[in-house]
């Protein structure tokens, strides 16, 4: 993992609260996706991709997860891509 | 990255999103000081930023490192968006890092490769400059109807202040539009037709304290992402909170609703008119606020299509700008034949959902917020749309009042504040000023020095936008200048504008694009000007809740790109070369403030230009600032400081600020709800309402910009669509954005593997007509209208969900160009054409 490229990147993910858990839990299994929290019907995720367009492409997925409502970015570092 | 630095980028985006998430959205301004800064730790330099794309606004928190941008933040302290971004802030960096980006000038010198991505060869900035600086003031000395700017609801502030300066007062031109033309002129129409004045009354925090909400041919979760996230978030917190989605598909913006009512194309009218009945046949209306406040009027109708180009000049097209006073009770007589079942008859909408929709309007026990987008305003009756919505809120008492209200979504970053506020329309001056009122003219003059009377030659409006683009396929513009869009891809009825058959305006004409990337307009481009983008250089935005916001220079741009308005001054400073104003040099009287033409450099770094310019334009709404523009405002009566702006330097500091902004005790402190009492600090309009307004009125607002302070009522009949569905072109075909790609996808579509979230632009229809006409998803279909064809791939699982009889297509794919289909047909009042009912037929395409 050393030196490997790396686009991090933070995300509010807003659920209908009867499905909050279960939506934290399909996330979960996403690859490159870790859930840090749940806070009512906000889920605190992050996303470890290769690059900005690996990590748009896992955060555009959560939307056809049942029960999401919303996709909120918070803050992305792509240091490795564009210092290269 | 190194594990030590990956650990604490991690812990960092965990704290940021854990805080934004924590509580309740306006929570997230406990991050000051320490989320976003401690983001950086001290490695990259951290400048305020507002981001590139859609109206919303939001503010971002721009990292940059060895000259690079390295990581955005949602910026906590930004009032509109409070921390929170959409998904396509992953592209804010993408962006400006595209593998093709452009940075050298260039030049085509054969112009039978237009259309095509070859003829352009490399040329030193000198070179295109004279050449673009020759060919305009050529076409200037010969025929100045023969030239054109069509810029943008995207250019930043001063850089559309100091283009409609050069075209208006330097060119003596009106031939300057911007393609806000294409989204929000509706919108504008309807204000100043209202209220008379082009502005929302509320704010994006009346999201957090309604109760209902109305959502009017809007598909917000696609395109206002963050607004929508903040409509979610109110329902969420409050169960009792209602969303009705008014509209003729199924959205994603659909999802939660309560309600979706799925009218039939162009039916909205009749469906507000009848809800504006039922108010008064049940006696359902607030009377104090519409004896208080309210003027009733009617205008001309029965005004048909704007389709030929004779449209303007008719008698009819003349005429439609006209409205005379009526009273309520003409008023009521004219709504009467809108019953609910005759808006069912006309909208297939059952009548108990209009009338349960009315009863939400008259229920006032709750708050109602109606928001509404493109289906309004590309509308053939946009402008009268715009009108009816007014009607329903007026005649309810549910206007400029926190969570009761009407509002207008803007498409574009800063539509509102350079193409609507700085004026780059062309019929308009600064801040709202028109070039057809004297007093206008003669305030514009005090303010740029201009010798008495020297605007009258621009009194006469000049080409809107569709006109400009039917002038250029038919040989009547020689000279046409575009920056910050993609004509190419977004007009309407490309299969004209593109010269299909004709080449013969288009190769003609000389054409110079400024562009970052390599567009399908630059492959119909003379010259090609590579401009520095977004944080390559200081601007500032205007979004949909006058709020303005700054953006800081972050990084340079790549190898000889530069900033337009260095481009402008020097094309400006060539063209009016030997030209006087006041007995002064022309260019050194309207620019040389910021800019020194013999050195071809700024006066300062970005911040001083910007901030020069600023005060400048600032003067349009502080008259105090300018003795003679002072007098006029006070003769005249123009209210100027009704729509006060801020020295640059408070947008900084306070990471954006919505006018009218008003300095109190040293303070300047923004405006959230317009023509509403109360205290400045809390956000109401206090001093605005004690300069002009009055206290104690109904619902405890005074609309003091109105005409005798009472916005106007107007009835507007519902009218056809300018076609409806027929044997040969059986269905509606609507356009409009998706959510990743923005706008015509120049800067989204860069990243080849964002192209994997949203590969091509998909035909989305129903399986029912798709069984019918024998496709499934993936086939090719060819779809035609009376203007073009094009061909496309059908789905049944897209994003939109059409009804039997529609189909929907988002227009960023330049490979499928939907918009070679799509009528060209605009709104007689406010010229914005209708890119949601062309009439199609849809064949597979065997093979």
């Amino acid at each position: 993992m050393e030196n490997e490229k790396v686009v991090i990147s933070s995300l509010v993910v807003e659920a209908r609260l009867a499905e909050v858990e279960a939506v934290a839990a399909t996330l979960a299994q996403m690859e490159g996706v870790e859930v840090h929290e749940v806070n009512g019907y906000k889920i605190v995720v992050t996303i470890e991709a290769s690059s900005t367009g690996a990590s748009h492409e896992i955060s555009s997925r959560f939307i056809q997860i049942p029960g999401v409502l919303n996709v909120n970015l918070v803050y992305v570092n792509f240091e490795d891509e564009t210092l290269g | 990255m190194e594990l030590t630095r990956r650990s604490f980028v991690k812990s960092t985006a965990v704290a940021l999103a854990s805080a934004a998430a924590a509580g309740t959205l306006a929570g997230c301004s406990s991050l000051a000081g320490t989320g976003a800064d401690a983001a950086a730790s001290g490695e990259g330099v951290k400048t305020v930023g507002v981001c590139r794309f859609c109206g919303c606004g939001c503010g971002v928190i721009v990292e940059a490192k060895d000259g690079k941008v390295v990581s955005v933040t949602g910026d906590p302290e930004n009032g509109s968006s409070r921390g929170l971004n959409c998904v396509k802030g992953y592209y804010l960096a993408g962006a400006l890092y595209g593998e093709d980006r452009l940075t050298v000038p260039l030049i085509r010198d054969d112009k039978a490769t237009k259309g095509t991505p070859d003829g352009l060869r490399e040329a030193t900035w000198d070179e295109a400059l004279d050449l673009v600086a020759g060919k305009l003031r050529d076409t200037w000395k010969a025929d100045k109807s023969r030239l054109a700017f069509w810029g943008s609801g995207q250019q930043p502030i001063v850089e559309g202040y100091c283009t409609a300066k050069f075209w208006k007062a330097g060119l003596l031109s009106n031939n300057i539009d911007p393609n806000a033309r294409l989204c929000m002129a509706s919108a504008v129409v309807g204000f100043m037709n209202v209220f008379q004045t082009d502005e929302p009354a509320g704010c994006y925090a009346d999201i957090d304290e309604t109760d209902v909400f109305v959502t009017w041919g809007a598909n917000m979760a696609e395109a206002h992402p963050m607004l929508y996230s903040r409509l979610t978030a109110r329902k969420l917190a409050d169960s009792a909170v209602r969303h009705y989605d008014v509209t003729t598909m199924t959205t994603r913006t659909s999802a939660s609703a309560d309600k979706v009512i799925t009218f039939r194309p162009g039916s909205d009218i009749a469906i507000a008119n009848a809800i504006a009945n039922y108010l008064i046949v049940h006696d359902k209306y607030d009377h104090d606020f519409v004896a208080d406040h309210v003027q009733f009027k009617q205008g001309t109708e029965n005004i048909g299509n704007a389709t030929d180009d004779g449209y303007d000049k008719s008698d009819i097209g003349q005429a439609v700008d006209n409205v005379e006073p009526i009273t309520f009770e003409a008023f009521a007589a004219r709504l009467a034949p809108y019953t609910l079942e005759y808006a069912s008859e006309l909208s297939g909408v059952p009548v108990e959902d209009i009338q349960e929709l009315a009863e939400v309007f008259a229920d006032k026990s709750r708050r109602v917020l109606s928001l509404w987008t493109m289906g309004v305003n590309q509308h053939n009756r946009g402008t009268w749309m715009n009108h009816c919505i007014y009607n329903i809120h007026l005649l309810c008492g549910r206007y400029a009042l926190p969570g009761d209200g009407a509002f207008s979504l803007t498409g574009q970053p800063t539509a509102c504040g350079t193409a609507r506020e700085v004026g780059t329309f062309s019929h308009r001056l600064p801040a709202d000023l028109v070039v057809k009122n004297p007093d206008h003219r003669r305030y514009t003059e005090a303010v740029w020095d201009l010798p008495n009377g020297y605007l009258d030659a621009i009194e006469t409006p000049g080409y809107h936008t569709v006109k400009m683009f039917r002038e250029l396929s038919k040989g009547g513009i020689d000279f046409l200048w575009s920056a910050h869009n993609n004509w190419a891809v977004s007009m309407p009825n490309l299969t004209r504008f593109l010269g299909r058959g004709d080449l013969k305006g288009i190769n003609d004409a000389f054409i110079c694009v400024a562009e970052v990337y390599p567009t399908l307009s630059t492959q119909y481009a003379d010259v090609v000007l590579p401009a520095a983008m977004w944080v390559e250089r200081e601007g500032a935005f205007g979004n949909g809740e006058r709020r303005t916001a700054v953006f800081e220079k972050a990084v340079d741009a790549p190898g000889d790109a530069k900033w337009d308005l260095w481009m402008l001054m020097e094309i400006a400073k060539r063209v009016l070369a030997g030209e006087q104003i006041g007995g002064e040099d022309a260019f050194d009287h309207l620019f040389g403030a910021w800019y020194d033409a013999d050195a071809a450099a700024f006066k300062g770094s970005d911040r001083e230009v910007c901030a020069s310019i600023w005060e400048e334009y600032r003067t349009f709404s502080n008259p105090d600032l300018n003795p003679d523009a002072a007098a006029i405002n006070t003769e005249a009566k123009l209210k100027m400081e009704a729509k006060q702006l801020a020295p640059y330097e408070e947008y900084i500091h306070n990471h954006g600020l919505t006018w009218p902004v008003r300095e109190v005790n040293g303070q300047w402190l923004p405006t959230l709800w317009r023509f509403c009492d109360g205290k400045q600090e809390d956000g109401f309009d206090q001093y605005g309402i004690e300069a002009y307004g009055e206290h104690d009125k109904a619902g405890g607002v005074s609309f003091y910009k109105s005409a005798d302070k009472k916005p106007s009522v107007v009835f507007r009949p519902w009218e056809p669509p300018a076609e409806e569905p027929s044997d040969e072109y059986p269905f509606w075909f609507c356009t409009g954005r998706l959510l990743e790609h923005w706008h015509t996808g120049s800067m989204t579509r860069r990243v080849p593997e964002l192209d994997r979230a949203l590969p091509e632009a998909l035909l989305d229809m129903n399986p029912a007509d798709c069984e019918r006409l024998g496709v499934t998803d993936g086939d090719r279909v060819r779809v035609t209208s009376r203007f073009g064809t094009c061909d496309i791939t059908v789905s049944t699982a897209g994003r939109t969900r059409p009804p039997a009889g529609m189909v929907f297509a988002p227009f960023f794919a330049e490979e499928t160009l939907v918009n070679l289909v799509v009528q060209d047909t605009y709104c007689p009042l406010s010229k914005e054409p209708d890119f949601k009912k062309t009439c199609v037929s849809i064949e597979k395409i065997e093979g």
